[in-house]
């Protein structure tokens, strides 16, 4: 037994501070002999559910601390009982939340159930006063330690000796001082010795310590006495949910029962067996589970907005069909709903919702304005250093110039790991042509042991967790640049610690929807029931996913998703499509496409088109039916497993969550020796068991699960039905949204593909958003970019209280408060006066405008005869020059700097003499030349840049000429010789050969060049460089 | 009187003295650029260059975009200096006024040298051979009667070549002009004003009328429509020298340690300071110039306190003002300090000129070291932290 317990150690949750790891911290402290163990990062438990598991599996009792630093003032508090870990989560919340936190007085107040130590003489006399338990002097060596000795003595508060402990080995000192520079913004030689530890500062033996302290035995008697006081006796298993309303299980269980049938009267009408079934069931799993406030604070936060999309597992469960959380209907598309709740799983799942993009925060707002700072609190991202940031962040400190740096870390692809690979890193293909001089030997050892340090906290995107009671009994909080509280976990930690999160998302496909209903009902008067609208049987709405055309459409207009679409469609007529489960089949659809799925979406299209399969082994037949043997969602691995090796529901689960997160290698082995254990106990060939376990690690990286596809599918049925029948008001919702996959040009060019005319934006006839009616699109004011927000809103308003503008004068008059004379040049510029300047030329216009801003407003004034602006150029004018109307090429040049686009032609347009003498070939006529070699023209309209398996880089480009769209593949060799060439600005010429695969055609191209490079050079880059 | 200007002008100086020495790169895309940064503006542009889309201003990683066989030279402040001073060396043999506007560009004013040198136009031949025979540039010459004429005269020829515009012809000889000839129309702002009133050319903004140009130009206009005149009557100004006692180093390896940084700083002015003890020179102003590895310049003067020649008085100033200025973490790759603005010396030595015996002493160590650099080289001995 050891007589000595280090009370004082960081990790490298003290953010620029601390060394060690939570596990290399436990590892060392065992391997030392000591039972226990504190950790007590500076002002946060950042790291306390790690330490906890990483303590018990190394068989450590572990004490939780923090050490609160501020305004002069320190102290280090451990946790001797509940009460104290919840006084210590406060006190920590307070230090990151006011900004005129006093320590003593926070102390004072809350120090209940905590031990407090510091050397800290003003705070521990004004400490004393109160009580003197639990109260002790710091001793460390290199802290002046004789003083603190000398006022432990005279005051009589007890002695107690610590390391403070940010090393794990005097060795860690360099780097040390390496992240204290990276912390201050300085250099190695201007740190002071107080900005960094003492190199002393490590995890020593009990032994080392007790020699420090001949003269003091107490002060190390003492650590033990207190680490006894301390709790060790850790655990999280619990679940806190949030209370709706203060109501009691039992009310809350009625009343979300009473919600839940009513909402499925509203949904089916009358209530069958069937559903009455489906929902006594799940009823009878959420009250087991007490999961009732949980859906009735979710459903409350739902109906805030008029469209939301449940995702995730939550579109499993009629409940929340009912409540409106999710729109899928499980029974019809065979959603079981133990893939959300299951007795044998012990953690909760979590509902996860999507909202428009643009009403998030306001959904954010109406959740902390309802449950208040004191119950809600946002979910924090730990953003530790990666490869890239490590390294960058250390050359920095050694004074190499952004340049030096990014030639290197521009070449670190993403996920790489400098622990596996910092050795060899100079001799890396990659790396060729870049010289590792002298200092970067010291960078790379320095970030290696960097990588996976907390960095910062940052906001997670929408989870949200809700208490009942107070936020700050939990988790200590802190309050964002953004100014929203947050946790000091993230997602994984909170998880562990039983706390329940939501999480609100921003989704622009909801708000493509709203919007297009909305000028669906200005212009038709047709109105449509978001929530119980369903356009699944819909024929035109089959269509688009028929024909693969679902540009546009949210979920499916990647055009790897297009391209599988037409695959799947070319094995039927579209009569027997409609006849198929084609909501299901576009499920899977959505589901499959994952990096390196080549293979298997092969084998599915053919199964699907009639060809025999058989699952590898006959007990994944009922796991496999539904997708033809091929692994396609998260449950199927979860339940093979189960099937297979006879995991239980509890393990399997852990197993799928495993795989689909990275770096837990150790874990994964476990789970592989118990797969093959259990499946070779059930009689399965050890080659069957090998290749289950290989579709199973496909899964790594992301992958979905089908209740999710499901509702997203849903989703993209309303998109497709509104591109099937209200095709401009759809596509200028999609481009007013700011789009998904593509480019505002990228929409436009579909639009004009679907019959659709782009009109030009115009001072009466634009809103600020794309508007579309019929055939035409009206481009939006929005597009206008450098536009000034003010004078935008305010034309706007002006225009819908007072009448559209007659001409450019009374314009002016109007606006004159808000509109300033760069707008006024803007709108001219784009032609959005053309259609009131009466036959008045552009710079003509603009003599105007440049006079009215010349005159002090005093002296302008509307009158009824006499028209203030003089005519910009009468007749006799002395050297009056009437000017003339711009040139078109000035025309198009004025439209590409004020939209960012051509809106007039196709930019191939303007390649019209040279692609008359060019013998090239139309992307409408490509899948007619399947296997042959063929010159195309392209304009650039997105790309996709992916790693094959060996990790070389590859890209998939969509390209469009004047006639239509077509996929280019760039294997790596062309890719590498020509990727520095790619970008949307200009046109290609492409030599490539076709193929096809199922109906979809790609052009494999083997060289790419500028078109025209040569003749055309005097005039192309021109248009374009300011652009650019 | 008429005045006769010339203005040589050397397209792309760097580029154009960079390929004196180096043939190589010769008819080939060249820029200018700060290697050590992707992001680092293009400074200067062949015509090669250009021609491939390449303009001076373009971020670097654009231009080899636009231009992958474009050879990129660093910066070299150095040998574009050295170059100038050559030039304006060719120059002065022609007239006492002449005026090294910027690198590449020359004044001369010849008015009145008909007798020596003959007419201008020939004149203006002559130097564009003497500099094409002696320095190895092509340039072009521009004579007129005005500054403003003769660079544009200088500037709207293809080739080298000698353009004049003879007097009370230069109106008509900007006319045909594009508006960004003019100086005063500024590449961004006012040429897209114009633009955007559809006046591309010289002529238009002639036919404007004052007020209308003030629309435009504000309280340029008068100047803009002289200009567009060809009215310049801004005088040639010859340079003035001003002496300097200053000495710079390139560090041998990039360097952020402070305390090596402190150690060279200390031989500048140690070097300085021996040379302004030799040549009895008091400086009341000093300065510090230094470039990090990217490139980045600081140049900062300093006010001394007291005018001294002594290493001890002028170091702290300065070592203050390097350790306020150096806030970058980027290593320095360049250092240079400068000493002007000379007090008289002393006439004699004040009897209290050595406020302190401790004072005395160093001047004599100094004195003593001076001695065994004169015998021994400026190696023989040092300081150890210059070491």
């Amino acid at each position: 037994m050891s007589d000595f317990v280090h009370l004082n150690v960081h990790s490298h949750y003290s953010a620029g501070w601390g060394m060690g790891t939570v596990e290399n911290l436990c590892r060392c402290a065992k391997a030392q002999g000591m039972e226990r163990l504190a950790l007590t990062d500076t002002n946060g438990l950042y790291g306390l559910i790690y330490f906890i598991e990483a303590a018990k599996e190394t068989g450590l009792l572990p004490i939780v601390g923090s050490e609160i630093v501020a305004d002069g003032h320190r102290a280090v508090l451990l946790v001797r009982n509940q009460d104290g870990y919840v006084n210590l989560c406060r006190i920590i919340s307070a230090r990151q939340c006011h900004q005129d936190f006093d320590l003593i007085k926070a102390l004072k107040e809350w120090r209940e159930g905590l031990i407090v130590f510091s050397d800290d003489v003003t705070l521990l006399k004004a400490l004393k006063k109160d009580s003197a338990e639990d109260l002790f002097v710091e001793m460390s060596p290199g802290y002046n330690m004789a003083s603190s000795y000398a006022f432990s003595r005279q005051s009589g508060i007890p002695p107690l000796a610590t390391n403070r402990v940010y090393l794990l080995g005097k060795d860690q000192f360099p780097l040390h001082r390496v992240l204290r520079a990276v912390a201050l913004n300085t250099k190695l030689s201007r740190l002071t010795y107080d900005d960094a530890c003492r190199e002393h500062n490590v995890l020593n033996t009990p032994q080392a310590m007790i020699d420090q302290f001949p003269h003091a035995p107490g002060a190390i008697l003492n650590t033990m006495k207190a680490a006894q006081r301390c709790r060790a006796d850790w655990d999280f298993n619990r679940i806190v949910f949030p209370c709706f309303e203060r109501m009691s299980n039992q009310e809350a269980y009625d009343t979300l029962y009473r919600a839940t049938l009513e909402g499925c009267r509203g949904r089916y009408g009358e209530l069958t067996r069937e559903v009455l079934d489906r929902v006594e069931h799940e009823m009878k799993i959420i009250r087991e589970k007490n999961f009732a406030h949980y859906f009735l604070v979710v459903a409350d936060i739902t109906s805030k907005a008029k469209r939301s999309c449940g995702r995730g597992s939550a579109a499993a469960s009629i409940v929340s069909y009912a409540l409106g959380i999710t729109h899928v209907d499980p029974i019809k598309h065979h959603l079981f709903f133990e893939r959300f709740l299951n007795p044998g799983r012990p953690d909760p799942p979590d509902i996860d919702v999507d909202f428009a993009w643009d009403e998030r925060e306001q959904i954010l707002d109406y959740v902390f304005a309802r449950y208040g700072t004191r119950r809600a609190a946002m979910v924090a991202n730990h953003n530790t250093y990666g490869a890239r940031s490590a390294i960058r962040e250390v050359a920095k400190v050694f004074g190499l110039t952004d340049a030096e740096i990014g030639r290197v870390t521009g070449k670190i692809g993403y996920g790489w790991r400098l622990k596996h690979i910092w050795k060899e890193l100079a001799n890396h293909p990659r790396m060729r042509g870049v010289e590792f001089t002298k200092p970067w030997g010291e960078i790379l050892h320095a970030a290696v042991q960097l990588e996976n340090h907390l960095n910062h906290l940052s906001v997670h995107c929408g989870g949200v967790v809700i208490v009942p009671d107070e936020i700050r009994r939990y988790c200590p909080v802190e309050i964002s640049a953004s100014g929203l509280q947050v946790l000091q976990w993230e997602k994984d930690a909170v998880e562990d610690a039983g706390l329940v999160k939501i999480d609100i998302l921003g989704n622009r496909s909801l708000a493509v929807i709203r919007d297009a209903l909305a000028l669906v009902e200005i212009n038709y008067g047709t109105k449509i029931d978001y929530a119980n609208w369903d356009p699944t049987d819909d024929p035109e709405t089959v269509r688009i996913f028929y024909d693969g055309n679902t540009f546009g459409v949210f979920y499916f207009e990647s055009p790897a998703t297009r391209q599988v679409l037409k695959k799947v469609s070319s094995g039927f007529g579209f009569k027997e499509y409609r006849t198929l489960d084609h909501f299901h089949i576009n499920v899977v659809v959505t589901s499959i496409i994952r990096p390196a799925s080549n293979q298997s979406i092969r084998e599915w299209v053919t199964r699907l088109h009639g060809a025999p399969w058989e699952p590898p082994h006959p007990f994944l037949r009922p796991v496999l039916e539904e997708t033809q043997g091929v692994m396609v969602f998260q449950e199927q691995l979860s339940r093979a497993a189960m099937a297979m090796a006879g995991f239980d529901a509890a393990e399997a689960d852990t197993l799928r969550k495993v795989v689909s997160k990275k770096h837990r290698e150790k874990k994964l082995r476990d789970f592989y020796a118990r797969f093959v254990k259990g499946a070779s106990e059930r009689g399965v060939r050890k080659d069957i068991v090998e290749e289950v376990w290989a579709m199973i690690l496909g899964f790594e990286g992301y992958s979905f699960c089908k209740p999710h596809s499901a509702s997203y599918t849903l989703v993209a049925y309303k998109s497709a039905f509104l591109r099937a029948h209200y095709p401009a008001e759809f596509m200028a919702s999609v481009i007013s949204n700011g789009g998904g996959y593509y480019s505002t040009f990228g929409y436009l060019s579909e639009a004009r593909r679907m019959g659709l005319r782009i009109l030009p934006p115009d001072i009466n006839k634009s809103e600020i958003k794309y508007t579309g009616k019929g055939k035409e699109i009206r481009v939006g004011l929005m597009q206008l970019k450098e536009l000034s927000q003010d004078g935008l809103e305010f034309l706007i308003h002006e225009r819908s209280k007072h009448g559209p503008f007659t001409g450019l004068d009374n314009f002016l008059f109007r606006t004159r408060e808000h509109v300033h004379l760069q707008d006024v040049r803007v709108l001219i510029k784009a032609g959005c006066f053309d259609g009131i300047a009466h036959g008045t030329t552009r710079p003509a216009i603009l003599w105007q405008a440049l006079r009215f801003f010349d005159t002090p407003a005093s002296h302008a004034s509307l009158d009824l005869f006499q028209s203030p602006l003089p005519p910009p150029f009468e007749k006799g004018e002395p050297g009056g020059i009437s000017p003339s109307p711009y040139p078109r090429s000035l025309m198009l040049k004025h439209e590409f700097e004020t939209l960012g686009f051509l809106l007039s032609i196709h930019p191939l347009n303007r390649y019209k003499d040279i692609l008359k003498r060019l013998n090239h070939l139309l992307a409408k006529d490509l899948h007619k030349h399947v296997g042959k070699h063929v010159t195309m023209v392209g304009w650039m309209v997105t790309g996709k840049t992916v790693h094959t398996r060996e990790g070389d880089p590859m890209k998939f480009v969509s390209f469009e000429d004047t006639t239509g769209l077509y996929e280019a593949v760039f294997f790596p060799k062309i890719y590498d010789r020509f990727c520095h060439m790619l970008s949307e600005m200009r046109p290609y010429l492409l030599k490539g050969k076709v193929e096809e695969d199922f109906t979809a055609v790609t052009l494999t191209v083997h060289w790419i060049g500028f078109l025209a490079a040569r003749s055309l050079r005097v005039y192309t880059p021109t248009l374009f460089l300011s652009g650019t | 009187m008429n005045r006769n200007i010339l203005h040589i002008h050397i397209p792309a100086f760097p580029i154009a003295v960079a390929r004196v020495s180096r043939p190589e790169l010769r008819g080939r895309p060249v820029a200018v650029a700060p290697v050590h940064s992707e992001r680092a503006l293009v400074l200067s542009v062949s015509f090669e260059a250009r021609r491939e889309g390449v303009f001076k201003g373009m971020p670097l990683a654009k231009a080899l975009k636009f231009c992958p066989g474009l050879a990129v030279l660093p910066h070299d402040p150095e040998l574009t200096q050295k170059a100038v001073q050559v030039l304006s060396g060719v120059a002065a043999r022609y007239t006492p006024l002449w005026e090294p506007s910027h690198p590449g560009h020359v004044y001369l004013d010849v008015t009145g040298t008909e007798r020596l040198w003959g007419r201008a136009k020939d004149t203006a031949d002559r130097v564009r051979l003497d500099i094409k025979e002696h320095l190895s540039l092509a340039g072009t010459v521009g004579v007129a009667s005005n500054k403003m004429v003769s660079s544009i005269a200088s500037r709207v020829m293809r080739s080298e070549g000698v353009l004049d515009v003879d007097p009370g012809r230069e109106s008509s000889f900007l006319a045909p002009l594009k508006v960004d000839v003019l100086p005063g129309v500024g590449p961004v702002r006012r040429r897209a004003l114009l633009e955007e009133l559809n006046i591309t050319l010289v002529r238009q903004i002639a036919l404007l009328d004052l007020g209308s140009l003030s629309l435009i130009f504000g309280r340029y206009a008068y100047v803009i429509h002289q200009r567009a005149f060809g009215i310049d009557p801004t005088p040639v100004y010859p340079p003035r020298a001003e002496p300097v006692v200053a000495e710079e180093m390139t560090l041998p390896g990039d360097e952020n340690d402070d305390a090596k940084l402190l150690g060279t700083l200390y031989g500048l002015v140690e070097q300085c300071s021996r040379k302004l003890r030799q040549r009895d020179l008091y400086p009341r102003r000093a300065g510090l110039h230094f470039r990090y590895a990217d490139q980045e310049e600081v140049i900062l003067p300093i006010l001394l306190a007291r005018p001294s020649v002594w290493e001890f008085d002028l170091y702290a100033p300065l070592e203050k003002l390097f350790l306020k200025a150096c806030r970058r973490r980027v290593r320095v790759r360049f250092m240079k300090v400068w000493f002007r603005d000379f007090a008289p010396p002393p006439a004699q030595f004040s009897l209290l000129a050595f406020s302190s015996p401790d004072e005395a002493k160093k001047n004599r160590v100094i004195t003593a070291l001076d001695r065994i650099r004169e015998k021994y080289g400026a190696e023989g001995i040092q300081y150890g932290r210059t070491i």
